[in-house]
């Protein structure tokens, strides 16, 4: 059973999105397929949290060689995962929002948004007396009037834009405090949207902290690194020892030169790159102009090469994908064992 | 053997790594630039924004991180610039997690200091990061909205004026993708323009592009290859608008002069590990002598 069910779903999941390929009829159920899969990369990030900290866990656990690293690792993973989901440092969302209450059975929400420049204010009245009307009361102020339907609803939208020049400029004046009143039958005090509303990442909170001063630099500085060792290989490692490897040192002398200024500057008198070559001499000298150099060797051999591969690639996956939805191949489900 | 070649066959790394530090320092130290001219890869990306009438809706595809934002950054951030200098209407989304905060610098850094009129919702939204890779482009090139409910701030979508009325992502009219590996170009070209005929264009690593251009012309119009791309559309640009790199008093501006900055280090990087190589099969050659001689 618990092969079974994977090897099911899998060959059904791969037979939806085969045939909805084909037929537009299905595109439905591939979409539905398609946010089942999405579903479930989300959940891997559980998982691999979860793995990370066990792993990781074990091995301080245990002491094991190079412990005191994977101690860094789980206090780093579980510092940003706090700091990210309890929004440590974030200031809430620009606005106000208060519930509306009342003695009856009616209840309201309000909503002032803030963005740029713009205001706009979302008054939401629900269960109310059907068919009523009521003045809608910003502190001393009457804003509008709210007509309540026949199933007890009724909502009022109140906007500033400055360059659009729209009535509500008084939004602009809302402070924390105000009260709101929808007639007799609700009312209700303005307060600050609270921390969770706003962004995790916000300039100044502490997960922005640890990005900008953290994981940044780190992941910057460790592919910086690459230049160093790159320097180091070349020398080391790039041999003419046979004709490959001089083919292979001459596409990258040619390469490493196209994608400067030197390349251009020392095959300067090839070519004069702001006109076309007039005649076949002309077509001929540009040819060995660095730049157009650089540009055929990835265009032509370059590329046949890497399509050849892909074709390669593409017919091996298509084989794969094959075995795995006829369950041929189960070694994505892992060891038979347990 | 030779008390010099001796050295230099147990060359201690350490000195290839020093040479390498300076390489890259002198020439920031000193900015030092060269003169960039637009290949035709580039040229053609340039030409199909400018081409593009006012209002088109570009979905910008982020898909990079901090460790390739040096190399990738200055290509995204002239992209922008360019999109919103001809006022068209930008979708930003990434399929990389840390894209949102790429994103987010590209926005602050230049929609918010050149083009503070632009407002969000109505101008550029940003639909943030969904896990799922390919199959987040598969989804949203038939529904958008099945996947993204909300904008990357937690603003539902049907709120948002730009999104509001956008089904899928098949009426875009380019894509334009910065990318740093896996998901990128490669998936964007597959499940997205490919089958649904959007026009898309790479920015990418210079480790990258060459498996990019087998893809060229017929399913991607144009390619940014690594820094050099950047500092050729950072010209292009120039050119076409002096203001994108000198300000009202005529100076620089270096904050949208990072490709072309950046070319000085890669040049002098780039002579240095040729000078390596041959030092390298040199000493070989030198090597081998003096071993049959003895």
């Amino acid at each position: 059973m618990k092969r079974t069910v994977p090897l099911i779903i899998t060959f059904l999941a791969g037979v939806v999105l085969i045939y909805a390929y084909f037929s537009p009829a299905a595109a439905g159920l591939s979409d539905l397929s398609l946010i089942h899969f999405d579903i479930l990369a989300a959940i891997a990030f559980l998982l691999g949290g979860g793995n990370l900290l066990r792993m990781h866990g074990e091995k301080v656990y245990k002491q094991q060689a190079g412990w005191g690293y994977s101690l860094i690792a789980i206090v780093a993973f579980l510092t940003t995962l706090g700091f990210g989901l309890c929004k440590v440092g974030v200031t809430g969302r620009p606005g106000y929002w208060t519930h509306l209450t009342g003695a009856g059975q009616a209840v309201g929400l309000v909503n002032l948004d803030i963005a740029d420049e713009r205001h706009t204010l979302t008054l939401t009245v629900r269960r109310a007396e059907p068919g009523s009307t009521h003045a809608v009361r910003l502190g001393q102020r009457e804003i509008g009037q709210i007509e309540v339907d026949r199933d007890g609803r009724g909502d009022l939208v109140v906007k500033y834009d400055p360059p659009k020049k729209m009535a509500g400029e008084f939004l602009k004046s809302v402070r924390e405090g105000d009260t709101l009143a929808v007639g007799a039958l609700l009312q209700g005090t303005l307060q600050r949207y609270a921390p969770i509303t706003g962004d995790y990442n916000q300039n100044g909170s502490a997960f922005w902290f640890m990005y900008e001063y953290g994981f940044r630099p780190a992941v910057q500085t460790t592919f910086a690194m690459l230049a160093f060792y790159v320097a180091s290989a070349a020398f080391r490692a790039f041999r003419a020892r046979n004709i490959e490897s001089v083919l292979l040192l001459g596409t990258a002398f040619v390469i490493l030169l196209g994608r400067t200024f030197v390349g251009a500057w020392i095959s300067q008198g090839l070519v004069d790159p702001s006109q076309a070559p007039q005649n076949t001499w002309e077509q001929f000298l540009s040819f060995w102009y660095i730049p157009n150099l650089t540009g055929w060797l990835m265009s032509v051999f370059n590329t046949a090469g890497n399509r050849a591969i892909m074709i390669g690639i593409a017919l091996g996956i298509a084989a794969t994908s094959l075995r795995v939805l006829l369950g041929i191949d189960r070694s994505y489900l892992g060891s038979e064992k347990g | 053997m030779n008390p010099a070649l001796k050295f230099l066959v147990h060359l201690d790394r350490r000195w290839v790594f020093l040479l390498m530090a300076l390489a890259v320092m002198i020439p920031i130290i000193w900015r030092m630039e060269f003169p960039e001219i637009p290949t035709p890869l580039v040229r053609t990306v340039f030409d199909r924004i400018e081409s593009l009438p006012e209002g088109s809706r570009i979905l910008l595809a982020f898909d990079y991180d901090p460790g390739s934002e040096p190399e990738l950054q200055p290509m995204a951030s002239a992209w922008t610039w360019h999109c919103a200098k001809k006022k068209h209407k930008l979708y930003f989304l990434a399929l990389w997690p840390v894209g949102p905060q790429m994103i987010q610098a590209t926005v602050d850094s230049v929609l918010k200091r050149d083009y503070p009129q632009m407002r969000y919702g109505e101008d550029y939204v940003n639909l943030g990061y969904k896990s799922g890779n390919e199959g987040v482009i598969k989804v949203v090139v038939s529904n958008l909205k099945e996947l993204y409910t909300t904008d990357h701030f937690g603003t539902a979508i049907n709120d948002i004026p730009l999104t509001r009325d956008l089904v899928n992502i098949r009426g875009m009219d380019l894509i334009l993708n910065v990318s740093a590996g896996y998901p990128g170009t490669k998936e964007w070209i597959q499940y997205a323009s490919t089958p649904y005929n959007i026009p898309i264009a790479g920015g990418c690593t210079g480790v990258q592009a060459p498996l990019l251009y087998p893809y060229i012309p017929n399913q991607m119009f144009g390619l940014l290859g690594a820094i050099k791309g950047a500092a050729e559309y950072e010209k292009a640009l120039s050119d076409q608008y002096p203001e994108y790199a000198r300000d009202a008093a005529g100076k620089r501006r270096p904050e949208f002069t990072k490709g072309i900055e950046r070319m000085g280090p890669q040049l002098i990087a780039h002579c240095v590990v040729l000078g390596l190589i041959v030092l390298g099969n040199v000493i070989l050659a030198l090597h081998r002598r003096a071993l049959r001689a003895a």
